[in-house]
């Protein structure tokens, strides 16, 4: 019996994890779309006003907020530096590959950000910023999404977690 | 000086060539290269003072000593020297081999006989062709994988790189009317190896001053290619450093370089020596920054590059006006022929200028010809032909 009420609390314990780990993705992406959204702001302003170089801005993005969003621009800035892929494109590529995993986004975000690193650093500086202008249209876009699906998820896969505990505990008894 | 060390070229322009490129010219390169020019399609090809030099995939490299026609005719002999950049000099004679002035047809290595033996030239299989890849990443890495930074400078057909060395460009050209908007379709990149000669303008320095802290306003008149700049570079760092022998204390510069020639500045960081009490506007026009530099920065002497233009005269004007000296250049073989240029001649006419300084490259480059004083025109320096370069040789 003791055995029993041991391994439902644990059963409950984990399924109720498992839950709120899906929810806080829900929960976090938001916040992460927002945090994308003002690094590409940074990326605007300083191309269009100082013209600086990529990686210079991008260090920048990385010394002025530590993220997990920001690290992506962080990681491309020292996939460049250290010259074995050619392009910034390439090195975009690699840097969000390497890093989707770490963030909350989903799918449709990551392609967001591919599709915005096939461009950078290619063109003048009216490409770089229509590019980006565009890439912001389609977070902002992806950010209305995402609160929704914070609303609707978030709560639903806490529960469904310790739902789905209690379930497989009352089957056990 | 006047040179580029093998060091300082491996750190400076290496690293911005592809990475083929890269390999093929590692530890190979002369001290005293001038350029290196990447035309796609066509040979690598490095300059030094005593010529040009091709490669081929082993690495070794030859000199044509400039005479690629003589050894187009079959049969015809010649004896040519392929010199290995480290310095060792390795003969080998060349017998029937064919040329063209065709690079592709010595990529082949088949027409190449030499000794009469039916073996290749050193082995090679020909020159080393730059690829559209090689100008692309080359481009790629010298903008920093930014070509947005580097629109205006790529308007004006050339990019500054770390250590002053320019890069120039050549390709479709996309206009609006009589302006560059960009230029696309990159072919050739030309990249020319900077040189600061310090102390080459030492001899003329005491001609252009007006003791411990004045100057003369001088105008100096060069052809290109003959130190017009260089010497512009050092008589800068004197006037604003300045010189003990002399007795010239040192007075406050202030440097508009236009084409970022003169300090050659990379992110700003001037990559010369212009002197401890210089303040530069780099890359800026030319009036906008006489203009400036006179309002915000209270110099002594502005220095600016290559005058001539519609609307320098105005600006020069309005600069002495304000009390403040002038040191500049101008494209010409004497002052003779300066006069037929409109905004140039009124200057001198106006007798703006206190002193000329004229260059010719008779002697190499950097030989001062002579110095004219400017009120009445008369000699009061005749250079006896000495070449800035030569004491470092």
């Amino acid at each position: 019996m003791l055995v029993k009420i041991l391994g439902s609390i644990l059963i409950l314990a984990s399924t109720t994890y498992m839950g709120y780990k899906k929810s806080l993705k829900y929960k976090r992406r938001p916040t992460q779309i927002r945090e994308l959204q003002a690094c590409f702001h940074m990326v605007e302003n300083e191309i269009s006003y100082l013209e600086s170089i990529i990686t210079d801005i991008f260090n920048k993005i990385a010394e002025s907020n530590k993220s997990i969003i920001s690290d992506i621009f962080s990681r491309t800035a020292e996939i460049i530096n250290a010259g074995n892929v050619t392009g910034a494109a390439k090195a975009w590529e690699t840097s969000v590959t390497e890093k989707a995993d770490t963030t909350c986004l989903n799918k449709e975000d990551i392609e967001i950000l591919k599709s915005f690193g096939k461009l950078l650093g290619t063109t003048d500086k009216e490409g770089q910023l229509s590019n980006i202008a565009l890439t912001l249209h389609q977070l902002k876009n992806q950010e209305v999404k995402a609160e929704e699906e914070k609303r609707k998820n978030g709560m639903l896969y806490t529960r469904l977690g310790i739902m789905a505990g209690a379930a497989v505990v009352i089957m056990i008894f | 000086m006047g040179t580029v060390d093998a060091g300082r070229f491996d750190v400076e322009i290496l690293p911005f060539l592809s990475e083929r490129i890269r390999t093929i010219l590692q530890n190979k390169i002369t001290v005293d290269v001038e350029e290196i020019r990447l035309r796609t399609g066509k040979p690598l090809i490095m300059q030094d003072s005593q010529g040009e030099w091709f490669f081929n995939s082993s690495g070794k490299f030859r000199r044509w000593d400039g005479k690629v026609n003589d050894c187009a005719g079959a049969g015809s002999d010649w004896t040519g020297k392929g010199r290995r950049l480290d310095g060792n000099v390795s003969d080998w004679v060349c017998k029937a081999r064919r040329w063209d002035s065709k690079a592709d047809d010595c990529a082949a290595g088949k027409a190449n006989n030499c000794d009469g033996t039916g073996s290749n030239c050193d082995g090679d299989e020909g020159c080393v062709i730059v690829e559209p890849m090689d100008v692309a990443q080359t481009l790629e890495l010298i903008t920093s994988n930014s070509v947005y930074a580097f629109q205006e400078e790529i308007r004006n057909g050339y990019i500054t790189i770390k250590g002053g060395h320019r890069v120039g460009i050549a390709g479709k050209i996309v206009s609006e009317g009589v302006y560059v908007k960009s230029i696309k379709d990159i072919m050739s990149l030309n990249i020319r190896v900077s040189k600061e000669v310090k102390g080459c303008a030492d001899k003329i320095f005491p001609y252009l001053i007006k003791g411990e802290n004045d100057l003369y306003n001088t105008l100096i008149v060069s052809p290109p290619q003959c130190g017009k700049t260089t010497m512009l570079r050092d008589l800068t760092r004197l006037l604003s450093t300045g010189c003990k022998v002399n007795g010239f204390r040192g007075i406050k510069v202030c440097v508009v370089d236009e084409r970022s020639e003169i300090a050659a500045c990379y992110k700003g960081v001037p990559q010369n020596d212009v002197g401890v009490r210089t303040d530069i506007l780099d890359s800026c026009p030319k009036i906008a920054g006489m203009i400036m530099g006179l309002r915000a920065l209270s110099p002594v002497v502005i220095v600016t590059d290559e005058i001539g233009n519609e609307g320098d005269k105005d600006a020069i004007t309005r600069v002495l006006n304000a009390g403040v000296k002038i040191l500049t250049t101008a494209h010409g073989y004497s002052i003779s022929e300066l006069k037929a240029r409109k905004e140039v001649m009124e200057l001198i006419e106006e007798k703006v200028f206190e002193r000329y300084v004229v260059l010719s490259s008779r002697g190499g480059p950097g030989t001062v010809e002579e110095i004219i004083e400017g009120e009445n025109f008369k000699n009061i320096y005749k250079g006896e032909f000495k070449n800035i370069y030569e004491g470092e040789k």
